[in-house]
């Protein structure tokens, strides 16, 4: 494996996390508020469809990214109303929302044909290899990689992220302590579902495939997986993200790989599945913050 | 899931919700549904009362279409089979898209190995080998879970992705048939025979519904079924009361897969006589449906497949009589699961603070 190999398989690796990396955030930060998300691959699917629609109806890909904010509160708003206010089960619903891939038949094949361009950052970029491989990328990928520090500031250093992670450790002492558990898991689970929208719409945004079948593939689930390998953090959600990044950007070198170039491409396709298993294995001693699922009544409230 | 009450007869029993409350509620979700899809077809321009008649007349007018309708009900009720009976344990089985595609897997490659073997012989063969790889493969993420405390639900989706990938290696790699998107043929002997000419229904029927008979004994007159059940119900009791937990775990799994591996084989033994791609409609998905709409009740899985698999055929003559896609039908499932969830007809029961 000599350096090109090397770099071009890690460049590629952190564009092809930029998807994975949003969601797993977003992802991150409902389940602080003890709503675990499974629909994160049904919104997902659904930022893609609006950013390809956008784009094919002649709008920029700018236009496309954001228009998926919007799109992701409403959905947020959606799932919240099951969740919060219905205390539907969280697991089953999510994964009948994640189903809802099952509507991408109908929405299918809407081509498209630009994809964001690299931006070479000045003077950063010309650093030998850490330039090649983190500084030429989609501004997408820029923006995740700052919303890393950023998501973790919210969860950590402000009133707000202390008050969602007791929402999702000890609902009954939040309520206590005279705060609104459904207000504060509403408001997680729409920024939640803004950041996987986002996501969503940037898998178009860097790819030039456009939207096809299941073109998510996945990487709900796989975000799902990051975000209890990176145990609720976003520093370490970001080296899960890009674990599962090279492990996908590998199977387009790996005709370059020597020995390993004789392997059908179906083993390298499925190299970022397994590399999700084990980190799910490995990750054993995660623990989800505690009342993670578990649907609240406020106190008083006869359901 | 007991709905139990002395003195029943033994089919109410078998078809008894705990909650009759509950079926009311469903017919309401329906009618809901109905309501909210006829204003979505209208909005698109086209007379609602007409899909409505298409998407029934498509899937029971007649025969033909009636046992199009019986056979998709098949790998839906196997695939149902295979989410109701690990929920039921409060596992979630997200997996039998790929266990099912393992199943297709073991039995294609078991049909194009042999030497050429009768019927009788062959085909119990190719079926017995299919439900040891679904089990197989649905027990690796039990064992995944109780060695390592594995989450199942992402376990058993990425998995899914490898067992497609690997069927598909079946297809362009091992037993390529020219450029077409399958495997060479399966020997004409291991094809199911057909029982009822008139529907194109073959023996893969009566195998489901045996089947799910032996997924209603095991769960209900059992002894491993009154332990898959307990465990939904409380696991820390059921391991105080010497269950062993773990190992019921790995074995729910395992019969979970068996299911969804019988459903892959009797579709590539079935009218493709092959390993197709895309041979499976998300059945896999869809059977968690499935098993939600039957509440998680053996007995209550084939209706609910035959529900799901009308809306499936009959929305297929969808374009050809009004202008709507065939995948309106996914929509109207969608909607209509959504309606459930949100009326709480499906709702399992909560084990305080355990979320894995």
């Amino acid at each position: 494996m000599n350096s090109t190999i090397v770099i071009s398989v890690f460049a590629t690796g952190i564009a092809l996390m930029t998807p994975v990396l949003w969601a797993a955030l977003g992802e991150a930060i409902a389940e602080r508020a003890g709503v675990l998300n499974i629909g994160i691959e049904g919104v997902m699917l659904f930022g893609a469809l609006v950013c390809a629609w956008a784009i094919r109806e002649g709008a920029g890909i700018w236009t496309g990214l954001l228009l998926a904010i919007p799109v992701g509160a409403v959905l947020g708003l959606a799932l919240a109303y099951l969740w919060v206010s219905r205390g539907a089960d969280q697991i089953v619903s999510g994964i009948i929302g994640a189903t809802s891939l099952l509507f991408d038949e109908f929405l299918k094949g809407v081509g498209v044909v630009t994809s964001l361009d690299e931006i070479s950052i000045p003077l950063l970029s010309d650093i030998p290899w850490i330039g090649e491989i983190v500084f030429q990328q989609p501004s997408v990928t820029y923006l995740a990689l700052l919303a890393a520090p950023l998501v973790f500031l919210l969860l950590n250093r402000t009133w707000f992220g202390l008050y969602i992670r007791s929402a999702g450790e000890k609902p009954r002492a939040t309520e206590t302590a005279g705060l609104s558990v459904p207000a504060l898991r509403y408001t997680a689970v729409v920024v939640s579902c803004v950041l996987i929208c986002f996501g969503g719409a940037s898998l178009i945004a860097i790819t030039s495939g456009g939207f096809v079948t299941n073109v998510t593939a996945g990487q709900g689930f796989v975000a799902l997986a990051i975000v209890v390998l990176g145990r609720w953090n976003p520093f370490l959600i970001v080296g899960g993200a890009l674990l599962f990044g090279v492990s996908q950007a590998l199977q387009f070198q790996a005709q370059s790989l020597g020995f390993l170039s004789s392997l059908p491409p179906e083993a390298w396709l499925s190299l970022p599945y397994l590399v999700t298993i084990v980190a799910v294995v490995v990750a054993k001693s995660s623990r989800y913050p505690n009342a993670c699922g578990v649907p609240f009544t406020p106190a008083g409230a006869a359901r | 899931m007991s709905g139990d009450a002395p003195g029943r007869g033994l089919l109410t029993r078998a078809l008894s919700t705990p909650d009759p409350r509950a079926l009311a509620t469903g017919v309401m979700a329906l009618l809901g549904t109905i309501v909210v899809v006829s204003l979505m077809v209208a909005a698109l321009g086209e007379d609602p009362f007409a899909a409505i008649r298409t998407i029934i007349e498509g899937s029971f007018g007649d025969t033909t279409a009636f046992g199009q309708t019986l056979m998709v009900a098949v790998p839906l009720a196997l695939c149902g089979a295979a989410a109701a009976i690990p929920f039921t344990a409060r596992l979630w089985n997200v997996g039998a898209e790929g266990q099912m595609h393992i199943g297709a897997f073991a039995a294609v490659a078991v049909a194009l190995t042999l030497p050429a073997l009768p019927g009788p012989v062959f085909i119990p063969l190719i079926l017995l080998g299919a439900i040891v790889a679904g089990a197989l493969w649905a027990g690796l993420a039990g064992v995944l879970k109780t060695a390592f405390g594995a989450n199942e639900v992402i376990v058993t989706l990425m998995l899914n992705f490898v067992a497609i990938l690997i069927a598909t290696y079946a297809i362009t790699g091992i037993w390529p048939q020219g450029v077409a998107p399958s495997t060479e043929q399966v020997p004409d002997s291991t094809v199911l025979p057909v029982v009822w000419s008139g529907a194109n229904v073959s023996l893969a029927l009566p195998i489901a519904l045996a089947a799910l008979v032996a997924a209603w004994v095991l769960m209900s007159r059992t002894g491993l079924g009154l332990q898959i059940r307990s465990i939904g119900l409380n696991p820390f009791a059921s391991l105080m009361n010497g269950m062993r937990v773990q190992t019921v775990t790995v074995a729910t799994f395992a019969i979970a897969g068996t299911f969804a591996g019988l459903a892959g084989a009797m579709e590539v033994i079935g009218e493709n006589k092959a390993l197709v791609t895309n041979f499976s409609a998300n059945y896999g998905y869809l059977g968690i449906a499935v098993a939600l709409v039957a509440r998680l009740a053996p007995a209550w899985i084939f209706p609910s497949a035959v529900l799901f698999a009308a809306l499936q055929v009959g929305s297929q003559s969808l374009p050809a009589s009004t202008g709507i896609p065939t995948s309106f039908g996914q929509i109207i499932i969608a909607a209509f699961v959504l309606g459930l969830l949100g009326a709480r007809v499906i709702r399992l029961r909560y084990a305080e603070g355990a979320v894995q």
